[in-house]
């Protein structure tokens, strides 16, 4: 083996490590008022948070930004079919995230998941997307519980989606950015459809 | 802490080869249709020829595949091992497939990074990612095959990889995905290995098929039946037709049963059936377990070699 391969490789490790740091600057730890917990993004508009519906059944949630200061956001808008809310916060946040363009991801891109998997911090996984995107991604990757909510970024450290769902075989499911970007423009989406019934379960 | 410049070029860099060889793998991948679920992969082995898993295919008949540019071409089946779980198809002559590059200037080693990529009827291809876990020779399947070399790695199977490309980090191939020669997950057949296996398929060799004439439909087994009969299994197969003539009718099989087992494999819906019809079968006395008139029957019957 070449120093250069080996270069290449602790290059690339780095780069991850990098990644994973910067991004978990601008996740959130929610738990929601009526339980369910996960995580949130801070977004690229003053005071907004982006997670899934399903994270957040209540009114309001408990978040938790980097350093542990805690903080209460206001659901103030939520689309079910879309697994989406949005979460307004009083307080300072940490800078918000850069939104990438989920429509030019092609297969096979590098994605790395930064969440909260089964109760690990600022987790990283990488992975890659599978399948050719649309308002849902599909990742080759492996996601736990506690990743809901979280951040997907490329490997431009850009957020291309909010990682929601997974199926048994090592594939899981983020709602893309152009989905969440439609949202906040005011698309609720169409009724949830049998999902449930491919074997997907909510993380 | 914003990232610099050469930290995300160098990642940026890599998905962007990543994406690119799967483009480029995905050309010589494509659909094939041989089962009522939803399409499995293969790939273009020359321009008229598709190598795919033979688990996908549920029957021998019928089968078609899609090329890249979205075209369905009827395929027919050469022959297929199931020992090895490879099957090879051919299409007509003016279908002109692109045949699958090869990786033949290193040897593959554990810790290397592989794609795994299919196209089970979609459009675009879909894919996974992970290192080479280990890299094998001469393993003795579950099945009965045995293969030369094998390689292992850690990509996620997704639904429909099967018969795809195991990729390199460039796009070229390595290998055909099988999700059933490890209990579901992944193992790649080298390209060597494919090319003599396709090879003696081809010819007829030793990898001929066990045949009984029937045509078969996966039933559900009641429960109360199966307690009463003390049956495990929840699906057999009902014999909708029988070839006059063929092993099945002599045998004394009849339309109705419903089939369990096979020479004392349980058989559950097509794909055990194409699995329990192996070479060793041929001109074998087989004991078949059924459900005839509510209560079980084992009779034996000597399977014929498939006519071509």
């Amino acid at each position: 083996m070449t120093l250069d391969v080996l270069a290449a490789a602790d290059t690339i490790s780095s780069a991850l490590h990098d990644l994973t740091t910067d991004i978990a600057q601008s996740v959130v730890l929610v738990r929601g008022s009526m339980g369910g917990s996960g995580c949130g993004v801070i977004w690229n508009q003053p005071g907004l948070v982006i997670t899934n519906h399903h994270v957040v059944p209540g009114r309001s949630a408990e978040l938790t930004v980097a350093g542990g200061r805690r903080l209460v956001g206001r659901v103030i808008r939520r689309a079910p079919a879309l697994d989406l809310a949005a979460l307004q916060v009083d307080g300072e946040l940490p800078p918000g995230v850069r939104v990438g363009d989920s429509d030019a991801l092609r297969v096979g891109d590098l994605v790395l998941a930064v969440g909260n998997p089964m109760g690990e911090r600022n987790a990283p996984s990488l992975g890659i997307i599978a399948s050719t995107p649309h308002e849902v991604l599909r990742l080759s990757i492996t996601l736990r519980p506690g990743n809901s909510g979280g951040a997907l970024v490329n490997a431009r450290g850009e957020v291309v989606g909010i990682p929601h769902m997974v199926t048994g075989s090592g594939l899981a499911l983020a709602v893309a950015t152009s989905t969440v970007r439609a949202f906040l423009q005011g698309a609720d989406g169409e009724r949830p459809g049998d999902r449930d019934q491919d074997g997907l379960r909510w993380i | 802490m914003p990232l610099s410049e050469s930290t995300s070029g160098l990642l940026a860099s890599l998905s962007d080869d990543l994406a690119s060889a799967v483009e480029r793998a995905g050309r010589s991948v494509v659909a094939v249709h041989g089962r009522n679920r939803f399409p499995a992969s293969g790939l273009a082995w020359q321009t008229n020829q598709v190598v795919t898993a033979a688990h996908v295919l549920e029957r021998d008949t019928d089968l078609s595949i899609t090329t890249p540019d979205g075209e369905r071409h009827a395929a027919r089946l050469l022959g297929r091992d199931p020992g090895s779980d490879l099957a090879v198809l051919v299409v007509a002559d003016d279908v002109k497939l692109q045949p699958a590059e090869r990786a033949t200037d290193h040897a593959l080693a554990p810790g290397h990074l592989v794609l795994a990529v299919g196209r089970p009827g979609t459009p675009e291809p879909i894919a996974s990612f992970g290192a080479v876990s280990s890299v094998g020779g001469a393993w003795r399947t579950a099945q009965g095959g045995v293969l030369d070399a094998y390689i292992r790695a850690d990509v996620a199977m997704l639904p429909g990889l099967s018969g795809g490309a195991l990729a390199d980090v460039q796009g070229r191939i390595v290998g055909m995905l099988s999700a059933y020669l490890a209990g579901g997950d992944p193992v790649g057949i080298p390209a060597a290995t494919i090319d003599g296996l396709a090879q003696r398929i081809a010819s007829g060799g030793t990898l001929r098929r066990a045949y009984l004439g029937v045509s078969t439909q996966p039933v559900d087994l009641q429960d109360a039946l199966r307690s009463r009969l003390q049956v495990a299994q929840s699906t057999g197969l009902m014999l909708l037709g029988l070839e006059p003539g063929a092993p099945a009718e002599r045998g004394g099989l009849l339309l109705g049963d419903i089939v369990l087992a096979i020479g004392g494999r349980t058989v559950e819906d097509g794909e055990a059936l194409q699995m329990a019809l192996g070479p060793a079968a041929i001109d074998t006395p087989t004991s078949i377990r059924m459900i005839r008139g509510g209560e079980l029957r084992d009779i034996t019957l000597t399977p014929a070699p498939r006519p071509s």
